[in-house]
């Protein structure tokens, strides 16, 4: 018979949107399904719409990847929902049987424009390279991004020489018009971080270390890149993605081919979240430890407008796979780039990576020696206990360090009830400061956190 | 702030603009690397302050020590007793809550019957469900609710203050033996453990609110009597008495609907007095007659016993006074005295002079006294439209079915005789909140029904839609198959939008999921 390895949670967590996930609900009886099977690789059956003909559903359970005939635009669709969580809820309801001719030309597809992606990636990593055009190229923006640091260099020393308290009582325009010069240097990452400073200076109390902090920062980067030559071929490239400099995908795979910035292990989804930025652009991002390695990773996939994210990670899981690491001195930031096609087993219990704050702290300042820019830090701590103190949480470690967190309500107390006052395993996004929790682990069970409503 | 940060913001908010060279005085390995970021000689003076800066603070994050704690969480210490629920049965819950809140009762109900309890990640969402509807219905089964919040449950309604509303009714919550709460606690606590005392020792709890009534707040006073409803008896009357010349009117309308629910009260007697005197029912050789004899106005007495000048009923200051002295008084009585039964005593009614006065001192008695007969006869009569909620909310199931089955009699089995009778429309609502199971002679008529308004106008027709939600929620099983044919039929046709009628099915797949799995 097969076997779901997908809770009822983790499926609905690839919902686009709350009323799919009803929507998906209401079809995950038996009743709406005819042909349903599984042969353990592949998930299908028929489902009746409204149209005349039955929806013909199958899913790639390795990754996991949806396909349907149904019409709709949101992915996945609530059929393809409805059928994986049927199977999760009830994996007896399935039989086991030979995929049907749809469902192998489907699963055939897929395999092929994998390897038309890889055989892409690899064509562009042989093409000869027009290295005249290219250099042009790269001249005139070296002189773009010149011109334009230097000018943020003098606008920098003009804040310090007049005094920030004369910056607090600025508007937002005076941010952004900076901002906006840097963006047409080209160098979005400053841009981004100077559009920062707009609320800093306007956010309270030690506002004027916070700001002073931030300037100080996008000053380092400017006056690394005005000595970008001496600096090891790692940091060069930091430097380079502070700036906003972006590296390609196909860069990143074509170079993790070499070897040198590609790891294989298993890796555990410990946390994610979405973020909403401007112009409706979704981002999910999602932490992956190494469980052998004990590397990190984190995974960034973006969507816009109505678009549907990436659901192939999912928190409390792991798989086996080989990361790309995008390329920087204290790498973070990767792709996968392929995983075996097992069904991602949920862990029997999340990998214990410290077990005190000290050890996790220590890592931190690691990676801060490292790339001094890093504004968040995966955090994992086994065996804290949360506690309330008023209107917000923290965790204790079995050393009494207080772990302040930052986190919403209705989570709190989500947190505490799974704790019952005792010890849980926590993971989150540390930020110098505090900590935004992502997912809690307390014996065999695992609470992802939606972290989007504590900020 | 350590000192050399402290001076670096100092500077860069003032501004180096005339200022000194920055020196700082910092010893060891930060103190060297500072004294070489601001010695460099090619470096103007703002971008030695702020190399200096970016040194300190990545410096400060990663030396972050964090502060440490004594505090401890107090462990529940306590094991489940009932295993978890399974994840799939679980899952309802948030669907139950969210969606069809109408399953709740049941869900709760599956769910305490099978012994299990809900994984402890759903109680906070359940425990804010529970608190905002227990305010509003206190209609809710605390026993069940004990059983299914688990141990785990109890801790945190402890903990949480927005919780605290629950406290009162769940008895594994409240200690007796603790009598310190009801001194010192909060309003919500106090009024817990006043409820639990009251059911364990009636004349305890009464005795405790008298210790400290002088001293209550006027708020609170009016939740705290109202405690006194259970377990009334003939020795809270001196109390009552006591209460019902208290400043505020609502504590002194309390007082008096308490005293008027306990027959040999020097009140009742009072009250059954003045009704005799105002109120004559005659059985003359021209048939049976209620003859009304106003009194002089509101006298100190009337006063006294918690009486004032209704403006509210569209009565005149006299007719009032009728009208709330009938209201004092026990239906049952009235029936004895008069000889009369509730039918003809409200066909009588009608027929007055003193109308208004007379149903609506019947509506308030029997809804004060909950003699079901009276509600049920006002009810049938149709004549106090206006009262029907607050009527049919202390009605038993029996009665509220008849009810309803009588008002679709009149209407050829509809629930409205024709577009634009706003207060036939409302009793949709009333068939919505009837949670009991439903018999199955009731529960055909309701689909029944369903199925003729669908044959109706469109304004007429969306009635069916709530009326069969009602009827998948709380409906017997031998009616699920003609739901599901109706919501079958309505999704072909294309004229109407299915969707009205689909919440039922979904409904009925939700409870037979809940009855299966958690039974």
């Amino acid at each position: 018979m097969p076997q779901c390895s997908y809770s009822r949670d983790q499926v609905l967590a690839l919902a686009p949107d709350d009323s799919s996930r009803k929507a998906g609900e209401g079809l995950s009886t038996t009743r709406k399904w005819a042909n349903l099977a599984s042969d353990g690789r592949s998930l299908w059956g028929e489902c009746q719409g409204s149209g005349s003909r039955p929806y013909q559903t199958c899913i790639d359970l390795g990754e996991p990847a949806f396909k349907c005939s149904c019409p709709s635009r949101k992915f996945p669709c609530k059929h393809s929902l409805g059928l994986f969580l049927l199977f999760a809820a009830d994996s007896s309801a399935v039989a086991e049987g030979e995929p049907p001719d749809w469902v192998v030309a489907w699963i055939g597809k897929r395999l092929d424009s994998q390897q038309k992606k890889e055989q892409k990636a690899r064509d562009a990593a042989d093409k000869p390279v027009n290295a005249e055009a290219q250099a042009r190229r790269q001249a005139k923006r070296q002189a773009n991004i010149e011109d334009g640091l230097a000018e943020l260099d003098r606008w920098l020393c003009d804040r310090i020489r007049h005094g920030l308290a004369r910056v607090q009582a600025e508007s937002y325009e005076f941010w952004d018009g900076i901002a906006a010069r840097m963006v047409d240097a080209q160098a979005p990452g400053l841009a981004r971080m100077l559009r920062q400073c707009a609320s800093v200076s306007s956010s309270g109390e030690n506002w004027q270390e916070r700001l002073l902090e931030r300037l100080s920062l996008i000053h380092l980067a400017v006056s690394a890149c005005g000595r970008l030559d001496r600096l090891s071929p790692a940091m060069q490239d930091e430097v380079k993605s502070v700036l906003g400099v972006t590296v390609s995908r196909e860069e990143v795979l074509a170079r993790a081919r070499d070897g040198s910035e590609a790891v294989s292990d298993r890796w555990q989804v410990m946390g994610q979240f979405i973020i909403e930025q401007e112009d409706r652009l979704r981002v999910k991002r999602s932490w992956l430890y190494g469980i052998d390695s004990g590397k990190w990773a984190l995974v960034l996939s973006f969507a816009h407008g109505t678009q549907p994210l990436d659901v192939s990670l999912v928190p409390g899981f792991s798989f086996a796979g080989e990361l790309a690491y995008f390329p920087g001195a204290f790498p973070l930031r990767a792709l996968v780039k392929g995983r075996e096609p097992d069904n991602s087993p949920r862990a029997a219990k999340a990998p214990v990576v410290h077990d005190d704050s000290s050890g996790a702290l220590a890592g931190y300042a690691r990676a801060l020696s490292l790339n001094p820019w890093i504004e968040t830090y995966p955090f994992a701590v086994s065996n804290v206990v949360p506690v309330l103190d008023g209107e917000s949480m923290a965790f204790i470690d079995r050393r009494s360090n207080l772990l302040r967190a930052r986190i919403s309500r209705r989570n709190q107390w989500r947190i505490l009830s799974v704790s019952g006052g005792g010890p849980v395993d926590v993971f989150g996004e540390w930020d110098g400061d505090s900590l935004t929790p992502l997912s809690v682990t307390f014996g065999k069970s695992f609470l992802s956190l939606e972290a989007e409503d504590a900020r | 702030m350590s000192g050399v940060r402290e001076k670096l913001v100092t500077i860069a908010l003032l501004g180096t603009e005339g200022q000194p060279a920055v020196e700082v005085d910092e010893g060891g390995e930060l103190g060297r690397r500072l004294e070489q970021v601001l010695s460099r000689e090619d470096r103007s003076q703002e971008a030695r302050v702020l190399d200096a800066a970016a040194l300190v603070f990545v410096h400060h994050r990663a030396g972050r020590v964090l502060p440490t704690s004594a505090q401890t969480m107090a462990n529940t210490g306590e094991e489940e007793e009932n295993p978890a629920l399974g994840e799939q049965s679980a899952a309802h819950l948030p669907r139950v809550m969210a969606d069809f809140p109408v399953l709740f009762g049941s869900w709760l109900a599956a769910v305490a019957e099978s012994g299990a309890r809900v994984p402890h990640e759903y109680l906070p969402d359940l425990l804010d469900y529970l608190a905002n509807n227990y305010k509003r219905k206190g209609n809710l089964s605390l026993d069940q609710v004990e059983t299914v919040i688990g141990k785990r449950g109890l801790w945190l309604i402890g903990l949480n203050p927005d919780w605290s509303n629950l406290r009162a009714g769940i008895r594994g919550f409240v200690s007796l033996d603790n009598e310190e709460i009801f001194q010192v606690g909060v309003f919500a606590e106090r009024l817990a453990f006043l409820e639990a005392l009251r059911d364990a020792d009636p004349e305890r709890a009464r005795k405790m609110l008298e210790s400290t009534w002088s001293e209550e707040a006027v708020n609170e006073k009016v939740g705290f009597i109202k405690i006194l409803a259970y377990n009334l008896g003939p020795l809270d009357e001196p109390f009552l008495e006591m209460a019902l010349a208290d400043k505020r009117r609502e504590v002194r309308l309390v007082a008096a609907s308490l005293l008027c629910q306990l027959p040999e009260s020097a009140f009742s007697k009072r009250m059954k007095a003045r009704l005799l005197e105002f109120v004559e029912f005659k059985k003359g050789i021209f048939g049976k007659k209620i003859e009304v004899n106003l009194p002089e106005g509101l006298s100190a007495d009337l006063k006294k016993d918690g009486l004032s000048v209704r403006q509210d009923a569209d009565l005149g200051e006299k007719a009032g006074i009728v009208m709330q002295v009938i209201s004092f008084v026990d239906p049952q009585w009235i029936v004895e005295k008069s000889g009369f039964d509730p039918v003809t005593l409200i066909k009588l009614a009608r027929d007055n002079e003193w109308r208004q006065a007379l149903l609506l001192g019947f509506v308030e008695a029997s809804i004060r006294h909950r003699h079901q007969e009276f509600l049920e006869a006002l009810l049938v009569s149709e004549t106090m439209l206006a009262q029907e909620a607050e009527m049919f909310e202390p009605l038993e199931p029996g009665g509220r079915e008849r009810v309803v089955r009588a008002w679709l009699n009149e209407r050829n089995g509809l629930l409205v005789s024709g577009p634009g009778s706003y207060s036939d429309y409302r009793r949709a609502d009333f068939i919505e909140k009837m949670e009991h199971g439903w018999s199955r002679e009731f529960s055909r008529s309701i689909v029944d029904c369903a199925e003729k308004h669908l044959k109706q106008e469109i304004n007429m027709r969306y009635l069916a839609g709530p009326v069969l939600k009602a009827a998948a929620a709380f409906g017997d099983p031998s009616i699920f198959e003609s739901i599901g044919r109706l919501v079958d039929a309505q999704a072909e046709s294309t004229s109407f939008d299915d969707r009205y009628l689909a919440p039922a099915a979904e409904i009925i797949a939700i409870r037979k999921q809940i009855t299966i799995k958690e039974r």
